[in-house]
C-alpha cells in the first residue's frame, strides 16, 4: 500500500493566489513533492500583442497582473521609449513614480487581507480589502478606471492629474499611515502569525541568489537589491528612499519587508507630490497611433513590482507593431524555481501561506 | 562599467555591443553559448532575468536571448545566439542558472525547439493537447486555427 497520495490545491482554492493549480504529494501532512501546473489563465499576450498596433496593446497588457496592472503599462512605454529615444517630461516622470507607487500600495494592501486570510485572521481581510478600494478611487479620478488604468503611455502619461486630486491623495497617505497602526495591533504584532510564519519555508540568501530570486523573497534573505534604486527608472532617481531588508528569509520576514515596502510607498508618495513640478507637459507628442512606426532594435526594460524585477524584451521590425514581445514577471521563477523547492518538507496547513508570502501571481506565467 | 565590458570582451567568441548605458548584446555562436554563459556568471552576472526566442522566419533562424543581471555592476548583459529553424536544439543552461529549466520548458513548447539535458523539454507545460503548430511561430496562424476550433459569435445588434 502506498504511503503517499496526490492533492490538488488550485485551480480553484482559497489558499491559491489566482488561477492556477499545485499539485502536491504528501505522506501524512507533510509534503514531499510539489508541482507547479500552469495553464488555466493563458490568454495569449505575446502572441497577441505581435498583431496589434503599439497603442492598441496598451489595452491588452495591464491585464498581465490583476492586483499591480501598472507596472506593465510602465515597462512596455519605457520600452517603446528605448527604442524610439524619447526622453518623456520631468512632471511626467513624477506622475509616472506616484502612479506606479499608489499600485504598490493597492497592492500590498490587497496582499496583505489574503496573506491574513491564510493564517485564519478575516478581519484584516475585510479591513485591507476596503482600503484598497480607496486606492482604486483616486485611479478612476485619473483615468476613469479602477483596476485597468491605461494611464501610463509612451511618451509620459495620458493626461494631467484633475485639480485637487493631489490633495486627496495626501489625504489617502495619511489616512493609510494611520492605518498601518491598526494593522500592526491587529496583524504583525499578533503572536499567532510570528508563531505561524517564524521559521517556515526558509529561502537563504545564498539560495535566493542562486534560484534567481528578486523583491521581497530577496530582500528578506539579506539582499538589498531593488530596480528603483539599481537601474533608476522615472523619478526614483530624484528621490530619498531605503531598501528594507531582514536576514531570516522565513515567510514571517517576507511579510515585514512586505509591510515596511508599503509605508515606503506612501512616503515616496509625499516626496514626490512635494518635489514634482506644479506645471509643465506631461506627455512628449508621439505619432498618429495608425503611423506610429518604431524603428528597427531589440530592449529590455525593466521596474521594480510588488513582486521583484518585472520587464519588457522587445524586438520592433520597424513597422507599426511589435515583432516581439517577451514579459518577464518575478512570478515565473519564483514559483517553478523557488516554491517548487521550499514546500517539501513543510506541512499541508502552511502551504496556502507560504505561497502566498512568495506572492506567486498567475497572469505572469501565463503570459 | 567600461571594466565589466571589457570583462565581457575577454570572453572568447563574445561579440559585445553597448547599447546604453547598463545594457550589453554579448552576440556568441551557438557552439559557444553554454560556455559564455558560464563565464558570464563567472565574472558577476548572478541572475538570468528572463531567457526567450524570436523567431527570425525570414533568415530561417531561431534567436535565443538570456537577459542577464549582475548586481556588483548593476548591468543587464543580453546573450543571443541564433539557430536554424529546421529540427532545433539548443542545451540547457539549468545546471548554470536554475530558472532556466521552466523558461526552457515553455520555449521548447511554444517554438518547437529541443532543449538537450533538460528532461521536461517536450513535455506539455501550459498548453493541453496541442496537436498544431507550436503556437509562438510566426507561421502559426491563430485566427485561422480558432477559425476552425471554436464557433464564431455574432455580437448583439450585429449585422448578420
Amino acid at each position: 500500500m502506498s504511503k503517499s497520495y496526490e492533492l490538488f490545491i488550485g485551480p480553484n482554492h482559497p489558499g491559491i493566489p489566482g488561477n492556477f493549480s499545485l499539485k502536491i504529494e504528501l505522506e501524512g501532512d507533510t509534503v514531499i513533492s510539489a508541482k507547479g501546473d500552469p495553464g488555466y489563465l493563458h490568454r495569449a499576450f505575446e502572441k497577441a500583442m505581435e498583431g496589434r498596433y503599439y497603442i492598441q496593446n496598451l489595452a491588452l497588457i495591464p491585464r498581465i497582473c490583476v492586483p499591480e496592472p501598472d507596472i506593465n503599462e510602465a515597462a512596455y512605454s519605457m520600452a517603446v521609449e528605448d527604442l524610439m529615444g524619447v526622453e518623456i517630461p520631468e512632471r511626467a516622470k513624477y506622475i509616472r513614480t506616484i502612479v506606479l507607487e499608489l499600485a504598490r500600495a493597492a497592492n500590498y494592501t490587497f496582499w496583505m487581507g489574503g496573506f491574513a486570510g491564510t493564517l485564519g485572521l478575516y478581519t484584516l481581510a475585510q479591513w485591507s480589502f476596503g482600503d484598497r478600494d480607496y486606492a482604486l478611487d483616486l485611479f478612476a479620478e485619473i483615468c476613469g478606471a479602477r483596476v485597468y488604468h491605461m494611464y501610463i503611455w509612451p511618451g509620459g502619461v495620458r493626461r494631467d492629474l484633475p485639480p485637487g486630486w493631489e490633495d486627496k491623495l495626501l489625504g489617502y497617505v495619511k489616512y493609510m499611515k494611520d492605518r498601518l497602526i491598526d494593522y500592526d495591533n491587529i496583524f504583525f504584532k499578533n503572536v499567532m502569525f510570528k508563531y505561524r510564519t517564524k521559521g517556515i519555508a526558509v529561502v537563504t540568501k545564498e539560495q535566493a541568489i542562486e534560484w534567481g530570486a528578486t523583491g521581497p523573497i530577496l530582500k528578506a534573505a539579506g539582499v538589498a537589491q531593488d530596480v528603483r534604486k539599481d537601474d533608476p527608472y522615472a523619478a526614483y532617481e530624484y528621490l530619498d528612499f531605503e531598501i528594507p531588508t531582514l536576514t531570516d528569509g522565513d515567510s514571517w520576514s517576507r511579510a515585514m519587508i512586505r509591510r515596511w515596502e508599503l509605508e515606503n510607498s506612501l512616503n515616496i508618495i509625499e516626496q514626490a507630490i512635494k518635489k514634482m513640478p506644479k506645471k509643465g507637459p506631461v506627455w512628449e507628442k508621439m505619432p498618429n497611433p495608425l503611423k506610429w512606426y518604431v524603428p528597427e532594435g531589440e530592449t529590455y526594460a525593466k521596474v521594480e513590482s510588488a513582486r521583484g524585477e518585472h520587464g519588457f524584451y522587445m524586438v520592433s521590425d520597424g513597422t507599426g507593431k511589435p515583432y516581439r514581445v517577451a514579459v518577464r514577471g518575478a512570478s515565473h521563477t519564483h514559483m517553478f524555481t523557488i516554491a517548487e523547492k521550499v514546500l517539501i518538507g513543510q506541512r499541508l496547513a502552511d502551504v496556502s501561506h507560504i505561497l502566498v508570502s512568495l506572492d506567486v501571481c498567475p497572469p505572469e506565467i501565463d503570459r | 562599467m567600461m571594466d565589466i565590458v571589457d570583462k565581457i570582451k575577454g570572453i572568447e567568441g563574445a561579440k559585445v555591443t553597448v547599447q546604453r548605458e547598463n545594457r550589453v548584446f554579448v552576440d556568441v555562436s551557438e557552439d559557444k553559448l553554454i560556455s559564455t554563459l558560464y563565464d558570464m556568471k563567472l565574472i558577476g552576472f548572478h541572475q538570468l532575468s528572463v531567457q526567450n526566442v524570436i523567431d527570425r522566419i525570414k533568415d530561417n533562424k531561431f534567436e535565443i536571448f538570456y537577459v542577464l543581471y549582475s548586481r556588483e555592476y548593476k548591468i543587464n548583459a543580453i546573450v543571443r545566439t541564433w539557430i536554424d529553424r529546421e529540427n532545433p536544439v539548443i542545451k540547457t543552461a539549468d545546471k548554470i542558472y536554475p530558472s532556466a529549466h521552466t523558461w526552457e520548458r515553455e520555449i521548447s513548447e511554444m517554438f518547437g525547439i529541443k532543449v538537450d539535458g533538460n528532461e521536461d523539454s517536450g513535455k506539455p507545460f501550459i498548453l493541453e493537447n496541442w496537436k498544431d503548430l507550436p503556437p509562438m511561430r510566426k507561421d502559426f496562424d491563430s485566427v485561422k486555427y480558432s477559425s476552425e476550433h471554436f464557433v464564431f459569435r455574432h455580437s448583439e445588434g450585429e449585422n448578420e
